[in-house]
């Protein structure tokens, strides 16, 4: 169990972190339109290909 | 947050995972918009903050997937598949949607919040996703906040 638990927060430390360094970023940048659109783009792109990379190892689900 | 939320939380899934949880909780109560936006962009930001909290949220989910657990035996992930892929479904319409009609981000992201809530609710056994509803509904509702 203590190994699961190990695991689980090693695996989920880097995204909170990831998280929180991405909403740091758009609170404290100046930012213009153009700028919240291209980044906006990137992140929706990455959450699909993420979602398309796990569907893409778990064909029968 | 009710009391019955927090009890749930930490009967669900445990100490480890509700530090991460309020870890997350606590990065979005900080939330404010930045210094120089234009107000006529404000509803764009918001945007971009519910797209980080749903990546977030199937980072998270496809993470617990990929974690093996073997009590009781035999292994298997963490979270299934079936729920894993809930999400990520859940995940890729609303951001598929924000990107069509950003302006409509509030309603596209509480709408996959209740697509996953109610299989939540119909199934003990996705009960674990329930802490991350939680926090994405914090999350929401700082975004919601920011005002010019």
């Amino acid at each position: 169990m203590k190994e699961l638990l190990a695991v689980l927060i090693e695996r989920l430390t880097p995204i909170v972190f990831d998280a929180i360094q991405a909403r740091q970023q758009t609170q404290t940048t100046p930012v213009t339109r153009e700028q919240i659109v291209a980044d906006l783009t990137a992140d929706i792109d990455r959450i699909l290909g993420e979602g398309d990379a796990w569907r893409a190892t778990h064909p029968t689900v | 947050m009710t009391s019955r939320d927090r009890h749930l939380i930490l009967r669900v899934v445990g100490p480890p995972l509700t530090v991460v949880l309020w870890a997350a909780l606590l990065a979005s109560s900080c939330g404010h918009q930045p210094p120089t936006i234009n107000p006529a962009d404000l509803e764009l930001w918001r945007a971009r903050q519910a797209v980080i909290a749903l990546g977030t949220v199937q980072r998270a989910a496809i993470a617990l997937n990929e974690t093996q657990a073997c009590t009781p035996l035999p292994c298997h992930p963490f979270l299934s598949d079936a729920h894993t892929k809930l999400v990520i479904d859940a995940v890729g319409d609303a951001v598929t949607a924000i990107r069509a009609a950003p302006n409509g981000w509030l309603a596209v992201a509480r709408s996959a919040v209740q697509t996953i809530r109610q299989r939540v609710d119909a199934d003990p056994t996705a009960a674990r996703l329930r802490p991350y509803l939680v926090g994405l509904d914090a999350a929401l509702e700082d975004a919601q906040r920011a005002t010019p």
